[in-house]
């Protein structure tokens, strides 16, 4: 299923900064962790999410490492810091007040 | 296909105004590019068709471009870079300056220990200069080609001797002895050389810091000598005599 590009770019560092929390990542497997874990729905763009990172490592939400891949691959790892779990809670806090009062008007202006 | 992606990767390069981070994002992008490739390739894509996959997912090139400029601050790149060069600067200062002093410390010693040095016998006589000491002991006076070899023992302890002889390296010491004041010669052991003239030139092998040294002179004579002064300046600041007693 597509969805509306617009609804997801509004909550792209929320997903990005949910996918760091469990581990430290670089920037292709996030793309493909993503798109494994919302059933291939959400697809980011290559392009949109390193300036999105590179954001988020110049606000000190994530930092970076390079570090040698199994198969010998010199990568760019990105984990999450303190001040990004931080800012990760008040986003999930927010999202699920967004959520919940989406869902109230939807669901009010559902047909009786 | 490749040269394809250096292009685009280059045109997202020459959006991005702070120069100095462009390298790193292409090597990332580049990166992330052959991974995708490869993931197609496994799943049994051509290699064409899978580069050129890769390639659109990797979007438009000026639009990624412009945003990396907005994150890559040129301001912000040079007030970091600024910062890093001043944590550099201070660690010299902080690392390498001790360092510095250890090995001119270091340096020091060894010219020190390369000297020839001993303790001064408690015979010899002493005289105290405003920077540093100075001994005198006799030695041996013997007949050489016509002429008397009086040799003269020095041990010379001095800090600082550039500063001490208003920065010149060279100390004219002057002789007199019991029949006048000049030897015909004086002979400086350590460049085995006679020097001409009623002065001694020699300035101390090491003129930064303390530095000691012994050295015998031979003052070229007439006849033996039953006493001999040595002064600086030329009967200056200081003398200090030196007696031979079997001196007929």
């Amino acid at each position: 299923m597509k969805i509306d590009k617009s609804l997801m770019s509004g909550s792209t560092t929320l997903l990005i900064l949910s996918l760091l929390a469990g581990e430290e990542m670089y920037g292709y497997q996030m793309i493909t962790e993503l798109a494994r874990r919302s059933n291939q729905v959400f697809e980011l763009k290559e392009g949109t999410l390193y300036p999105i990172l590179h954001g988020l490592e110049a606000e000190g939400l994530v930092s970076v490492r390079e570090r040698k891949s199994p198969e010998g691959r010199t990568r760019k790892y990105y984990r999450i810091t303190r001040k990004g779990r931080r800012a990760l809670d008040q986003r999930q806090e927010e999202w699920v007040t967004f959520r919940e009062q989406v869902d109230a008007v939807v669901n009010s202006a559902a047909p009786a | 296909m490749r040269d394809k992606f250096q292009t685009w990767v280059d045109a997202v390069c020459e959006q991005v105004r702070f120069w100095p981070d462009r390298k790193a994002i292409a090597r990332e992008l580049r990166v992330h590019y052959d991974d995708h490739v490869r993931d197609l390739l496994r799943l049994g894509r051509p290699r064409e068709l899978a580069e050129e996959r890769a390639l659109e997912a990797m979007g438009n090139a000026q639009e990624v471009g412009w945003a990396l400029d907005r994150v890559h601050k040129p301001w912000l790149g040079w007030l970091w870079e600024a910062s890093r060069a001043l944590v550099l600067l201070l660690a010299v200062l902080v690392v390498v300056t001790p360092r510095e002093y250890t090995t001119l410390s270091t340096l020091r010693d060894r010219t020190r220990a390369e000297l020839d040095w001993e303790e001064p016998p408690a015979s010899a006589a002493r005289v105290e200069l405003e920077h540093g000491t100075l001994y005198v002991l006799p030695g041996e006076i013997r007949e050489q080609n016509g002429h008397t070899a009086a040799e003269v023992h020095l041990w010379i302890q001095m800090r600082d001797p550039l500063a001490a002889n208003g920065g010149v390296n060279t100390w004219f010491f002057s002789w007199r002895d019991d029949q006048g004041d000049l030897p015909r010669r004086t002979y400086d052991e350590r460049t085995r050389t006679w020097t001409e003239g009623r002065c001694w030139d020699h300035g101390p092998p090491w003129s930064q810091g303390w530095t000691r040294f012994r050295q015998t002179m031979v003052l070229l004579l007439d006849r033996p000598p039953q006493w001999a002064e040595l002064s600086y300046p030329p009967g200056g600041d200081w003398t200090v005599r030196v007696e031979w007693e079997a001196a007929s």
